[in-house]
């Protein structure tokens, strides 16, 4: 499912955002680059940012 | 230097406990502007979400967008009434990382805007940082 939300580069210790048409932007907690674990409590929180369905996540 | 034109006061409640799914992770919610970030230990989530919560404060204004209006959903509310009735108050220096515990504490962000001669605006913004909080070892999720 296409949900046209993108990553971009934030700043201080948030590195990157997330973006989307329409919503505003949602900053990711990354303090290990692209190898931070996220929790859960936080892809609820960017998905009800995004409007993006929880189910989206799951495998 | 350009002089201040207007001041922004926002006091935002934040639930940290820890995660769940993460070992050694704490997780910070801001529920007035619905914003999660995470840290090492209590205090590093505090401070990380605090960052968040200025960093997204000031995209919604210099968007025109009013920052109240992204509000956690009323569940988070009630979990922080449960902690705030349930919960002693404690100084934040006496939380240490290995307390399982979930803590509600309160940062004040304080915004200054100052007109630049080409109409742009420039924000800059200083922390009241939180000294207290409420803490309550009851109301982790099994």
């Amino acid at each position: 499912m296409q949900h046209e939300c993108v990553l971009e580069e934030g700043g201080g210790k948030h590195n990157w955002r997330f973006t989307k048409p329409g919503k505003r932007p949602y900053t990711v907690p990354a303090h290990n680059g692209m190898r931070t674990e996220i929790s859960w409590i936080y892809i609820q929180g960017l998905c009800r940012a995004m409007d993006i369905p929880i189910t989206a996540f799951s495998g | 230097m350009l002089k201040v034109d207007k001041t922004l006061v926002f006091a935002s409640w934040i639930i940290v406990e820890p995660a769940e799914d993460i070992p050694g992770v704490w997780v910070a919610h801001c529920l007035e502007f619905d914003v999660i970030s995470q840290g090492e230990n209590p205090h590093h989530a505090i401070d990380s979400v605090t960052e968040a919560v200025a960093m997204t404060v000031v995209d919604d204004l210099h968007n025109g967008l009013d920052p109240n209006e992204r509000r956690a959903p009323a569940e988070y509310w009630d979990r922080l009434a449960q902690v705030l009735k349930h919960g002693s108050q404690v100084s934040l220096s006496e939380v240490t990382g290995d307390a399982n515990v979930v803590l509600a504490t309160q940062v004040t962000l304080v915004f200054e805007r100052r007109l630049q001669q080409n109409s742009a605006e420039a924000f800059s913004q200083f922390n009241v940082p939180p000294t207290t909080a409420h803490v309550n070892p009851q109301a982790r999720a099994a």
